[in-house]
């Protein structure tokens, strides 16, 4: 009875593998693309202030495609290094000086083309809205005859970006494909907030502002990247 | 003889078995599966009441000095850009939002639907739990599921890699620590499942032994 056992114990052992479920047709629909972002902009700031600045950073997009249009939800992180912008806010003249972020949340439309540059690569347009915002430091200033610092500027901005790109069309997305865009962008700045850094997690809102001046006159965006999902 | 007949071919199968059994080697992987809708209620609902315990206590500050019911009811529907610092917005929520992402896949989702799942989560305590002490923001509303599922991704294929490819001590713990949803008993990754009888049973009774490897 033992060896039976024994036996019966080896035979109906088993070990449980590896398994994806099966490909569905729905696969191809949503898209989750990442990669990196390069980028030049004018940056603008109040008093006719202004600096060209080379950018770089990571792009994210979440889509969804209906047949040849593609509803995406986008994002870009931009960091860079920005001098001699000017910004009055809440009667205190500001110069911000330094290293800046930017966060941009765009969703956009695109168009995929029948158009190949080459072979299973198809140009697409792309179109959408974006709202954003840039954070800088800004230099010591005196605020009732106190000096201040570590403190930021954040600008708030809204605007239009659209552009064009390839991407590789292929059966799965888990083979990865490829993708390069070319976008433009055009932001007008609605809000200013400056901000105290308190420490490395925390910030103390310290005024706000709304205005109404060009964030970006032309930001150019390269962005490359390929489908994880 | 019938007996010794299915004794020799069972002999014969486990012998076909047992040298299969030496050179396999079980790996951490991640088995997909369909879920019930109250699986998915059970998984979603169980994260939200965690992100109502844990808010408080990742968050002290905020939630003593900024929260309160009233706040509650003006931040409701509310979603601004916040002005945080990158300490929360590109680190603290993406890390949160791998977490989430890998925490649907070891409970067997497939990667898209953890996505979506991650996002559903992300959103319902960005609108209806932070808002305790401050509006819905977009960044995080953003970033948590779909950045955080990109970084996901990452430490999956790091940690499976790390589980399955290295003999080191090391390797493994970090495996692990970089996705603790491996640890878990919801994590049916790495799992064997032995079936045994009880010999000295008279009642012949059966169990099944699951067997987890950390």
């Amino acid at each position: 009875m033992k060896m039976y056992s024994i036996i019966l114990l080896i035979f109906l052992s088993f070990n449980v593998r590896s398994e994806e479920a099966p490909i569905k047709k729905s696969d191809n629909k949503w898209a989750l693309r990442g990669g990196l972002t390069l980028a030049y902009a004018t940056l603008n700031a109040e008093a006719a202030t202004a600096d060209h600045i080379p950018s770089y950073g990571i792009n994210t997009q979440f889509s969804y495609l209906f047949k040849k249009v593609e509803i995406n939800l986008n994002a870009y992180i931009l960091l860079g290094h920005a001098s001699g912008l000017q910004y009055h806010i809440d009667n205190i003249n500001l110069f911000a000086e330094g290293d800046f972020r930017s966060f941009f949340f765009t969703p956009m439309i695109k168009y995929i083309t029948d158009l190949e540059l080459k072979k299973n690569w198809r140009l697409y347009l792309t179109l959408g809205a974006g709202w954003g915002i840039r954070s800088m430091k800004v230099l010591n200033f005196i605020d009732q005859g106190k000096e201040k610092n570590n403190h930021r500027i954040n600008v708030s901005s809204r605007g239009l970006i659209g552009g064009l790109g390839f991407q590789e069309i292929s059966p799965i997305h888990s083979m990865g494909p490829l993708f390069v865009e070319i976008l433009g962008a055009y932001f007008e700045a609605y809000q200013l907030t400056l901000v105290e850094n308190l420490n490395f997690n925390q910030v103390s809102k310290r005024a706000r502002e709304d205005k109404h001046f060009h964030a970006f006159d032309g930001l150019l965006m390269i962005n490359f990247g390929l489908t994880f999902l | 003889m019938t007996k010794i007949i299915i004794l020799y071919c069972c002999f014969l199968f486990y012998s076909v078995i047992a040298h299969g059994l030496e050179e396999t080697e079980y790996r951490y992987t991640y088995i997909e599966r369909q879920h019930s809708k109250q699986e998915v209620a059970t998984h979603l609902g169980s994260i939200y009441l965690t992100s109502w315990a844990l808010y408080p206590l990742i968050m002290p500050h905020a939630f003593k000095e900024q929260g309160s019911w009233s706040n509650y009811r003006n931040n409701f529907a509310k979603i601004v850009f916040d002005q945080d610092q990158p300490f929360w917005n590109w680190l603290v929520h993406p890390l949160a939002g791998s977490q989430l992402f890998l925490f649907y896949r070891a409970n067997g989702y497939r990667k898209e639907n953890s996505l979506a799942m991650a996002f559903i989560s992300s959103a319902l305590f960005e609108l209806t739990v932070e808002i305790y002490s401050e509006p819905a923001s977009i960044q995080d509303l953003y970033q948590t599921p779909v950045l955080g599922s990109l970084i996901g991704l990452g430490i999956e294929n790091l940690s499976l890699y790390l589980l399955n490819n290295s003999n080191n001590i090391f390797a493994h713990i970090l495996g692990h620590a970089i996705n603790p949803s491996t640890l878990f008993w919801f994590y049916d990754g790495k799992i064997i499942v032995t079936p045994q009888i009880n010999p000295q049973d008279k009642n012949k009774s059966a169990a099944l032994f699951l067997t987890g490897e950390f």
